[in-house]
């Protein structure tokens, strides 16, 4: 089992080392904390306490490096590791080979757990490097700044790997539920430690997976006015005094931080245990009652039928071939329907534009994923309209879609001289399709797009029109 | 003196993906030696090799591998496979050498005469010049023939070969066909193929797999 482990891991960093996005990654974390770590006389901070930015110390500065990585890397490191290609595997010779699927999940979730060991290296490395250029020599301690970041990142990092591997487990995870759940434990955990009582103790570090919540509360006697992420600090405001180390060391964190990670290390078990092989066809029966969602019987060929012409307008037959595989399935277009026609009944900015812009994530993600993979780029090149037209048809495709889906609300709008649902609608449609091709054609796949624009759905989703 | 040739057997398996019904109830017993399998595109060659290589499971029916059924038997026959399926989602920052020793270790062999092993099998498939290559810069027949090294790697008692010779030139048809050959004196070789050249001759049992059943090509050959 060793044997089959090690040579994942080796593998997989062999192959991580070889590509680009390594060292983009490892980049990632020293450049944003460069920009979010506030100096003297800042104007916002990434951890603000009514109005005033932090005293800057070692332990400080460590936890507000812990804070960038547990918040907005995050997502990041999830998607690196998920379209990354150690994601594409020989399982065509991996699953009947006798090596056991519990060493496998081992090997590569090591690999992934010592990228982002690296991640957090580099950012520790930058932390002292900050730490030299903002405060006094004699008070960089490099010491506090490793042990308040790594206590605060390395569990939630490690979660992101454990899940990885989790959902590649699974056939149902392995596409766009993955992405889903992964979206939905991302924003639970940020959601579960802010709507905290911000007590102390094991059980409430526990609650904490992100980390920063106990030595932060910890530190602010109660004071509940605090603001992470991008804080107005108020002009001349004192810096405030925090006591991270005391937080770090309180009853409980640590024992909780090692606890996370000892919950990490667990699942790749699971998952070598839960683990289902790939399957080459489609295996299960649809239920009758769902049948009407299937494809129909293909028609008969005509064979009268002539050889087909070059069309008089062939950007309008491309626009509508994109339109028409962006919505395809009959279920995208029964829900694309239902959404329009609710438009008539429900409000636009809170309730049909964030639901046409779900379906629009889904459907122009897929499609997008699908056209930009190299072999049929490589073909479509040969083509009469090159792929770049393809990619204009698709924004407009996929633009027209959300307009089409919000079509009774800027109706109902313009009707009372509102045009906001309008222009929403095109901004939203454009939007969606031009961040999915561009992510897609980026990344060859539809990973990267599908979790990116499931974050911009959800901030869409709260400001709900705005004010 | 005890009988040690591998045997393998079909008993009345079956599978389904959905309503379609890509192999109905097949009943036949391998033994060594080359056995071909033809028949149309489509028709369930490949996935016959995939049930046999453990890769699916069937939707009825069970496979014995020497006499012990599946799955409680399935380490040992997978302790014993060569499996080389049509397509590979090869990991390209690998070179062909660090592959092969990926697939020895997956199939718990030892390192060192396994890298001397994987040596010897790319030089017979012409590949030695190329061992520490990236996979990426390999042709499409290159990748065909690593995809055959790999799966000699140990030298297995039951060889599931999918197309190994599609799309090569005859020089690397030739050098497969000697090693399919070498192999299939003491292992089952169980190869599927459009083409009647080369191995034809020297094949034990040829079979047609049309219409979910598996029928003997060729005269003289029980199911």
């Amino acid at each position: 089992m060793s044997a089959v482990a090690l040579s994942c891991a080796r593998t997989s960093l062999t192959r991580y080392g070889r590509s680009a996005g390594l060292w983009i990654l490892l980049l990632v974390a020293p450049v944003a904390a460069r920009f979010m770590i506030a100096g003297r006389g800042a104007h916002n901070s990434v951890i603000s306490v009514s109005g005033q930015v932090p005293w800057l110390t070692s332990p400080v500065l460590g936890m507000e490096l812990g804070v960038v990585i547990a918040t907005l890397l995050l997502p990041l490191a999830f998607i690196y590791l998920r379209s990354n290609i150690t994601r594409r595997q020989p399982w065509q010779v991996e699953e009947p080979s006798p090596g056991s699927r519990i060493a496998i999940a081992y090997g590569r979730w090591l690999a992934d757990l010592a990228l982002l060991a690296g991640v957090l290296a580099a950012t520790t490395v930058a932390g002292v490097f900050l730490a030299m250029l903002m405060m006094p020599l004699r008070e960089v301690d490099p010491l506090w700044i490793t042990l308040t970041l790594w206590a605060i990142a390395a569990p939630p990092l490690a979660m992101v790997a454990s899940l990885r591997i989790l959902f590649d487990a699974r056939r149902w995870t392995r596409g766009a539920l993955g992405e889903v759940l992964f979206f939905v434990f991302w924003m639970g955990s940020l959601v579960l430690v802010m709507a905290g009582d911000h007590a102390q103790g094991y059980a409430a570090a526990m609650a904490d997976l992100d980390g920063f919540m106990s030595p932060l509360a910890h530190g602010l006697h109660g004071d509940s006015n605090f603001t992470i992420g991008g804080g107005e600090i108020t002009a001349g405001a004192p810096a405030i005094h925090l006591d991270v180390i005391g937080g770090v060391l309180n009853d409980g964190y640590l024992a909780a931080r090692l606890t996370w990670l000892a919950i990490a290390a667990l699942v790749p078990l699971a998952a070598g245990l839960v683990h289902l092989p790939h399957v080459v066809g489609k295996t299960r029966k649809t239920p009758g009652w769902l049948k009407f969602l299937e494809p129909g019987a293909a028609k008969p060929a005509d064979p009268k039928a002539r050889e087909a012409r070059p069309g008089a307008l062939p950007w309008l037959t491309l626009l509508a071939c994109e339109i028409r595989l962006i919505a395809s399935g009959r279920l995208t277009r029964l829900a694309m329907l239902a959404v329009a026609i609710a438009g008539w009944f429900l409000p636009y900015a809170k309730a049909t534009g964030p639901a046409a812009m779900l379906l629009l994530v889904f459907a122009a993600t897929a499609h997008a994923g699908r056209t930009e993979q190299g072999g049929l780029l490589a073909l479509t090149r040969t083509g009469f309209l090159s792929p770049w037209a393809r990619r204009i048809a698709f924004v407009a495709a996929g633009t027209l879609l959300a307009l089409a889906m919000s079509g009774a609300g800027i109706g109902h709008a313009l009707m009372a001289g509102d045009t906001a649902p309008l222009i929403q609608a095109l901004a939203m449609g454009a939007g969606t399709s031009l961040a999915a091709i561009t992510l897609a054609a980026l990344t060859r796949g539809a990973t990267t797009p599908r979790l990116v624009l499931l974050i911009a759905w959800y901030f869409y989703l709260s400001w709900g029109g705005g004010p | 003196m005890t009988d040690t040739s591998p045997t393998l057997r079909l008993e009345g398996v079956t599978r389904r993906y959905g309503r379609k019904v890509v192999l109905d109830g097949i009943s036949h017993s391998f033994t060594k030696g080359l056995t071909l399998l033809t028949g149309p595109s489509g028709a369930g060659k490949s996935t016959l090799l995939r049930l046999i290589a453990t890769a699916e499971k069937p939707t009825a029916g069970r496979l014995h591998w020497n006499g012990e059924p599946l799955p409680a038997a399935r380490s040992a026959l997978r302790r014993e496979l060569g499996y080389a399926p049509q397509a590979v989602e090869l990991p390209m920052e690998l070179t062909a050498r660090e592959f092969g020793l990926h697939m020895a270790a997956l199939k718990g062999l030892r390192a060192n005469e396994a890298d001397a092993q994987f040596r010897l099998l790319l030089e017979g498939v012409g590949l030695a010049a190329d061992a520490n290559g990236r996979i990426a810069t390999y042709s499409g027949g290159m990748r065909r023939r690593l995809i055959f090294a790999q799966a000699l790697l140990g030298a297995p008692r039951l060889l599931a070969l999918d197309e190994p010779t599609a799309e090569l030139d005859s020089e690397s048809r030739e050098r497969i066909h000697a090693l399919i050959n070498r192999a299939a004196q003491s292992a089952i070789v169980i190869m599927t193929t459009h083409l009647s050249d080369g191995v034809a001759a020297a094949a034990t049992a040829v079979l047609r797999v049309e219409a979910g059943a598996l029928t003997p090509a060729r005269a003289g050959l029980a199911a």
